[in-house]
């Protein structure tokens, strides 16, 4: 390939990129200015789809999120007791627990848990609807696309990812304080103290962010994707794939931005 | 000139439509009980129809009547689309009543509440209002399309080929239906066909086609 046809080539895919990214801030914006303006209370259709999407996506995705608080919650909270005891150093169960549990594990677990269960729903339903014309029979009804079948969804991710990943951690410190002893390894009033001296405000802060703005960056990139199947519905499983990478690849991309950001501060 | 009494009249009015670059539907007027028969090709209806559904273009297509402008979309007009008037992921009953939850004018839901069991019986959707809507015939998305006019109380109706997917019984049974409706509420009517023959029987006042802008100029 000449040299001008690879610059062009480049630059096709950035502008792609950025018209892409204009494309999901562009809905973003009108979601949350749409939310903000409370009209959709007055609206029962906008709040029967709004229940509905946070029974499905929150409500639903409880049990999951018990099972992994169970196991994974467990296992994360074991090790770094062990590993603290280990090189007895016991005030590191709480930073690390701050550092690695709630920053990281948790906001990232809840939102791929999110993104496997509700995010196929939501690229798939989204393409559906381009698919069979949905969007001009809403028009047609002079009812708001956005307001409807976006905003809905937008925030029923937001409200789940912050409140499953609360549960979780909660849970967690529960489950994993309890197995831990259990096994001897600590008392759960002693683990209880290191946790509560070794977990900063920060941590919670970040955690709060993450489980927020993981599930909306999700979204976003799934109802992009959902959007560019037209009336093809062959598009469909393509746009499904793109959407999960897409999404997952987005997440990564964010936590190691406010990784830099935090290391700079 | 029309006489005073067509003044109390609502009036669909909607300016001059770009289809794409080359063309447009010219502006019309018209009265309430009047029908226009809008000779366009299949590829420029969603064009046209987009641009009249359009919040951000209301002057594209607005109502007025004695001097105050209408709810337009969803309210004074109802929409026959072809093969389009259901979302799959609610029941019947929902898509017939979404423009009035959505809209949430208290006094048009309790009327549209109350007038929906003999709605739904007059076009026999009652046994199946509870279902999911899943995937339905052309003729059930009509039908719900019907529904919505009645109960909305509209003055003007926009049925886009009504009949194109339907077969021949279905045709003349939709074709039946639409006649009452129309001839009951009194409404004006937007006939959107991509050909001028397609009539349906109708005796249309006006006939509008797409027009070229080098031809206008």
């Amino acid at each position: 390939m000449k040299p001008h046809k690879l610059a062009d080539a480049f630059g096709d895919v950035v502008v792609r990129m950025l018209v892409y990214m204009r494309s999901s801030l562009d809905l973003s914006l009108e979601s949350w200015v749409l939310l903000v303006k409370l009209q959709w209370l007055t609206r029962p259709a906008v709040k029967h789809v709004m229940v509905r999407q946070l029974y499905f996506t929150g409500v639903q995705g409880f049990a999951w999120v018990l099972a992994a608080s169970a196991m994974v919650g467990v296992l994360v909270i074991y090790t770094i007791v062990d590993f603290a005891r280990q090189v007895q150093d016991l005030t590191l169960i709480g930073s690390l627990f701050g550092s690695v549990f709630l920053q990281e594990i948790a906001p990232m677990l809840i939102a791929i848990f999110l993104l496997v269960r509700s995010g196929v729903a939501v690229v798939t339903e989204v393409g559906n609807i381009q698919a069979r014309g949905e969007p001009l029979v809403l028009a047609s009804l002079g009812i708001n696309e956005n307001e409807y079948l976006y905003m809905p969804r937008l925030l029923a991710f937001a409200v789940s990812g912050l409140i499953l990943t609360f549960l979780f951690a909660f849970l967690s410190v529960w489950f994993g304080g309890f197995v831990v002893a259990l096994t001897n390894t600590l008392t759960f009033s002693e683990f209880i103290f290191e946790l509560r001296h070794g977990v900063g405000f920060l941590d919670i802060v970040i955690m709060v962010l993450k489980s927020l703005w993981y599930p909306v960056l999700m979204v976003l990139v799934l109802i992009s994707q959902g959007h560019k199947v037209g009336d093809d519905p062959n598009q469909i499983p393509v746009r499904a794939t793109y959407g999960m990478l897409g999404s997952l690849a987005a997440i990564i991309v964010i936590d190691i931005m406010i990784g830099i950001v935090e290391r700079v501060i | 000139m029309k006489d005073s009494s067509s003044n109390d009249l609502p009036h669909l009015y909607w300016s001059d439509t770009k289809l794409d670059e080359h063309s447009f539907i010219p502006s019309i007027n018209l009265l309430c009980g009047e029908y226009v028969h809008v000779t366009c090709a299949d590829y420029h209806q969603c064009t046209l129809l987009t641009s009249w559904f359009s919040k951000q273009n209301e002057k594209s297509l607005h109502v007025v009547k004695q001097g105050q402008q209408l709810r337009c979309i969803g309210g004074s007009v109802a929409v026959v689309l072809n093969g389009r008037a259901l979302l799959a992921n609610i029941s019947i009953q929902e898509n017939i009543m979404l423009p009035f939850l959505y809209h949430h004018d208290l006094q048009t839901l309790h009327d549209a509440q109350a007038q929906l069991k003999t709605v739904a019986e007059t076009f026999g959707l009652d046994k199946i209002l509870h279902e999911k809507a899943g995937l339905r015939s052309p003729l059930i998305h009509g039908l719900v399309s019907l529904s919505r006019a009645v109960l909305q109380q509209a003055n003007f109706i926009i049925l886009q080929q009504p009949f194109s997917s339907m077969d021949k019984q279905e045709t003349a049974t939709f074709a039946k239906l639409v006649k009452d409706v129309v001839k009951r509420l009194g409404v004006g009517m937007v006939y959107l066909a991509a050909s001028a023959e397609d009539q349906a029987d109708f005796e249309f006042k006006h006939h509008v086609f797409t027009q070229q802008y080098e031809e206008s100029a």
